[in-house]
């Protein structure tokens, strides 16, 4: 048995600090039944093996694969190719992946945490291997693992008090099948989303049409920023690792608002952006 | 050469300027949160801050003096000091921003009346530049107004204990408080007190014509009544501390009896206080 610490978790060919992963294979055998028989006849695949994989981890803001391929993902809306897929290694196991999901958490005093799910079109290889040791793991020793998020315009995070902030990037892709052919000849990208969720202390209402973020925290029509640093930031204010997201395009699209007993009255603001 | 060790007469506390006299233990505890960083293909551990970071005092009085602590059962903060005279500074172990979470009182036939209260500091706990300790410290009076109520001076207003002997009484009070952390800082931007505080009164008696409830009575009959006890300066009966509650329900009553003491009645009421 291999014990988890000496399992790889690589991504596009970085070590990335995950907490979990998991992979789920399957084929899509479906029974085949007829009108005169009893039961099945027999399982006839339909389409390709499809394998998803998720990975819960903590974000380096200097080392962020999934995040570079969110940008690389939304960037390819631009182009006019054909996306190659990235290949994902967890324990051994290999294949090649899209990313179908990304996601970031952030509450205060806590350190913050990402999820990720892939998808493989084609099935997986390999077998259950010891790590390869050309792999490094937590280059900065947790200098540059993410704890502060600051959601700002001006710089003063104070303004905008934030208790809670979600990221979230969802894709679709479509395998394009054709008759003759087992394995798909193009995987194509057909949309993309991005939405973001902040908690606050105070009320935000909707408009018809979906006010600018920048308007709805800020008041303001500048393009406000979501800043992402590591625990080095608390010490040093060394800002030269951050993580940035634009909250240009996002419009709020819903707002909640919850209490409970022994609870507060809080707002949750969404806001969304779409490919 | 001996190791020098610090003894009482070396430990003064301070509340805000103040001395506060008569105190039997201090304990503090300063909680450093962290969370380890183990991850999938983990080669060299560390912790990392993850948490609020809280300094626990537990600081309990015999009644010698004024209560200078239940005035702090509402929304007041207080710092606190622990210094070796009023003249030194060095050495010393404090905090600042301190909210009082539990107070207790203590009364009993045979010993003094003993006050108990642990105290959350949000803001900053341990030992502090000798700068930030407050001057007006070394204008405070080193002598106190001896007032002593025991417990032949207090008085309770339920009919009951006027012939039923109550040997003993304890108060206590659960001041609930939440501190409000916003993305992007360690230091609370608001601690909320979680009203109501729960109150509890509970009263043990030598039983004399003590009648008592049925189970079944409940709910049809409850004792649902005010509360009053008062403390009085045994020496000239002056009033130096009263608590009153309001709609206090009996929640349970223990009866007691061993071939070596007599019958012993525990009884003890709950209630609220609001904000």
């Amino acid at each position: 048995m291999i014990y988890f610490d000496e399992c790889d978790a690589i991504v596009n060919g970085t070590g990335i600090l995950a907490t979990q992963a998991s992979l789920s294979i399957s084929n899509s055998l479906t029974p085949i039944k007829t009108i005169g028989k009893r039961g099945a006849l027999t399982q006839s695949a339909q389409s390709d093996l499809t394998a998803n994989l998720q990975l819960n981890y903590f974000l380096e803001t200097d080392n962020e694969p999934n995040y570079e391929l969110v940008q690389e993902i939304k960037n390819f809306f631009l182009k006019d190719e054909i996306y190659s897929p990235k290949q994902l290694v967890i324990g051994g196991i290999s294949g090649e992946y899209y990313l179908n999901s990304y996601s970031i958490q952030a509450k205060p005093n806590e350190i913050i945490t990402a999820a990720a799910s892939y998808l493989n079109f084609g099935g997986v290889s390999g077998s259950f291997a010891k790590k390869n040791s050309s792999i490094t793991y937590n280059k900065s020793n947790g200098n540059n693992i993410g704890a502060f998020v600051f959601i700002t315009e001006t710089g003063n995070y104070l303004e905008n008090k934030t208790l809670s902030f979600e990221y979230n990037f969802a894709c679709t892709w479509q395998p394009i099948n054709v008759i003759g052919q087992r394995k798909q000849v193009e995987v194509k990208l057909l949309s993309a989303e991005e939405k973001i969720t902040v908690e606050k202390e105070k009320f935000s209402n909707l408009s018809f049409s979906g006010d600018k973020a920048s308007l709805t925290l800020f008041n303001s029509d500048e393009t406000g920023t979501i800043k992402i640093y590591g625990f080095k930031f608390a010490c040093s204010k060394d800002t030269s690792f951050g993580k940035e997201i634009s909250l240009s395009g996002f419009r709020i699209n819903q707002s909640e608002v919850g209490v409970a007993v022994d609870g507060f009255l809080t707002n949750k603001i969404s806001f969304n952006k779409y490919y | 050469m001996p190791l020098g060790k610090v003894t009482r007469e070396e430990q003064h506390f301070y509340l805000n300027t103040g001395e506060v006299f008569g105190i039997q233990n201090i304990a503090a505890n300063l909680n450093f949160p962290t969370a380890p960083l183990k991850y999938i293909g983990f080669t060299s551990g560390s912790y990392l801050f993850n948490g609020p970071k809280i300094a626990e005092f537990a600081i309990s009085q015999f009644l010698v003096t004024d209560d200078v602590f239940l005035k702090h059962t509402g929304e007041s903060t207080f710092d606190g000091y622990i210094l070796r005279s009023k003249n030194n500074f060095n050495n010393n172990y404090s905090f600042k921003s301190g909210y009082l979470t539990n107070y207790s009182v203590k009364c009993q036939v045979g010993a003094a009346i003993e006050v108990a209260t642990t105290i959350n500091a949000y803001v900053d706990g341990g030992v502090f530049p000798t700068g930030d300790i407050p001057i007006d410290i070394k204008n405070s009076s080193s002598s106190f107004p001896l007032k002593i109520a025991d417990p032949g001076s207090v008085s309770i207003n339920i009919d009951d204990f006027n012939t039923n002997r109550v040997t003993s009484f304890d108060i206590n009070i659960v001041c609930n408080r939440y501190p409000v952390y916003i993305l992007g800082s360690d230091l609370p931007f608001a601690i909320k007190s979680q009203y109501p505080f729960d109150v509890s009164v509970r009263f043990q008696f030598e039983v004399d014509d003590y009648s008592g409830f049925k189970l079944s009575d409940y709910p049809c009959s409850r004792d649902v009544r005010d509360i009053s006890i008062e403390l009085k300066n045994y020496e000239n009966s002056s009033l130096f501390s009263t608590y009153s509650f309001k709609n206090m329900t009996r929640i349970s009553e223990a009866y007691n009896n061993t071939v070596d003491g007599t019958v012993l009645m525990s009884v003890e009421y709950r209630g609220f206080i609001n904000r």
